[in-house]
């Protein structure tokens, strides 16, 4: 019934038979259910199957005529002529294979020059970034450097003060000996301190100018309290000496 | 002794492009007759047949070396055959009868019979044959080609389609059944024209 429910449907293609169908049998029906089991090898029909199919055919017209019918048209199918090669095949199709390469090639040489660009933007990357990073240790350099410089600097100075300090010290108690056993003004011994004196502040007073003012002024304070205790060690000498006289 | 399909294929996906030709030449005649029969039309066989084996080419590196070469054409000629025919259908451009108009059979077959009015009544019996084989629907046309015409078995065309057995059989049932009513009376002439 599916059979004829195919044929209806391919109904506006070609037809080949006009046939009227006979009336079958049940028997009929069943042999030609397995009929094709007769005409298929690998149908692995049974043999008593096939006597009873074969005792049928026989018997029956009209199976026989669908019978000869389906072998006919294996036959046929298998007799088909094997058609020729109007050409080889293999030539266009090499040819083709060959157009086909090259353009795969070109494929694969840009997809490689893309990673090429790739890895030389990543070279670039990275030299940048070494780049930046020694910028960043240099700017660092810039500001660290001079910062110890003025620490060094202020060390030495403190350093240097606190030495003056202990000279000054040492020297206005050495001259208030001098002057106290001398009952007179030692004025060749006080100028020479303050000669001495004024050449300290004299060689110091670039070295101030040129560091921070913080640094110039505490320095010029420094200076101050140096140069006015000098004043007060000759005033006391002069007091000492009057009381003296 | 000829080298085989699976040392060629090798050959081939090692850079030698020659041995591909040596399996085109090998396969091209079945990979081309299997079109021609799917299609029914040769100039449409010469295109199918050329686009299965650049196809196959692309797929080389994919084809396992213990399998059958040919089978594996088959499997992208029919993939091929079925992409032509619905494509074909859907475009609607040219009609079924005009197509098969176009695939005239070459005369190079070779009926036993030896009487000029029986030839002749085979050669036509052939050509309706071809005819109709070309309106079967395509899985019935494909089990039915690959079967009767190029002998494959029940379990080559199952593995080829991607089919269970059981289907590829009754598609080639029902595609037998559709040709022996198609055909009718003109099957009373056997091939050997009794
Ligand atoms: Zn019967």
């Amino acid at each position: 019934m599916e059979n004829r429910h195919e044929h209806e449907r391919h109904s506006n293609l070609p037809q080949y038979s006009h046939e009227a169908k006979p009336v079958f049998s049940e028997q009929c029906l069943k042999t030609r259910e397995k009929m094709e089991d007769l005409l298929e090898p690998e149908s692995g029909i049974s043999q008593q199957v096939a006597i009873g199919l074969n005792a049928h055919i026989a018997a029956c017209s009209s199976c026989a005529q669908e019978y000869r019918r389906m072998r006919n048209l294996i036959l046929h199918l298998e007799q088909l002529p094997l058609v020729e090669l109007p050409t080889d095949y293999s030539i266009p199709v090499s040819r083709k294979l060959r157009e086909m390469q090259p353009a795969a090639e070109t494929e694969k040489e840009s997809q490689a020059k893309l990673v090429k660009a790739a890895r030389r933007a990543e070279v670039i990357q990275s030299q940048q970034q070494s780049k930046q990073n020694l910028e960043s240790v240099v700017q660092a350099t810039k500001k660290i450097v001079p910062l110890l410089f003025l620490c060094f600097m202020a060390l030495c100075m403190a350093a240097g003060r606190q030495y003056i300090l202990l000279s000054l010290k040492q020297g206005t108690a050495a001259s208030a000996n001098v002057t106290s056993s001398m009952q007179s003004i030692p004025i060749a011994g006080l100028g020479t301190w303050l000669i001495a004196h004024i050449s300290i502040l004299l060689l110091h007073a670039p070295e101030e100018l040129l560091s921070t003012p913080t640094v110039m002024f505490g320095g010029l304070i420094l200076d101050i309290i140096l140069f006015s205790a000098a004043v007060f060690w000759v005033l006391r000498y002069k007091s000492i000496n009057n009381s003296l006289g | 002794m000829e080298i085989t399909d699976s040392d060629l294929v090798r050959q081939t996906l090692s850079g030698q492009t020659t041995s591909y030709d040596c399996l085109m030449k090998r396969y091209q005649k079945q990979v081309y007759n299997l079109a021609y029969r799917m299609l029914g039309n040769f100039e449409d066989a010469g295109d199918l047949t050329q686009d299965t084996f650049i196809r196959a080419y692309s797929a080389l590196a994919s084809f396992r070396q213990d399998a059958s070469f040919i089978t594996w054409l088959y499997k992208i000629a029919s993939n091929l055959c079925i992409d032509h025919i619905r494509s074909r259908r859907s475009r609607g451009a040219l009609s079924l009868d005009k197509e098969i108009e176009e695939g005239r059979e070459p005369s190079s077959g070779t009926p036993r019979s030896s009487e000029p009015e029986a030839l002749s009544l085979v050669h036509a019996t052939q050509e309706a044959v071809q005819k109709a084989v070309t309106t079967l629907p395509e899985d019935y046309r494909l089990a039915v080609v690959m079967r009767h015409l190029h002998g494959m078995s029940v379990e080559e065309i199952a593995n080829v389609l991607d089919k269970p057995q059981g289907t590829v059989k009754t598609h080639l049932f029902r595609g037998r059944a559709l040709l022996k009513d198609r055909l009718g009376a003109l099957l009373d002439i056997s091939p050997d024209g009794k």
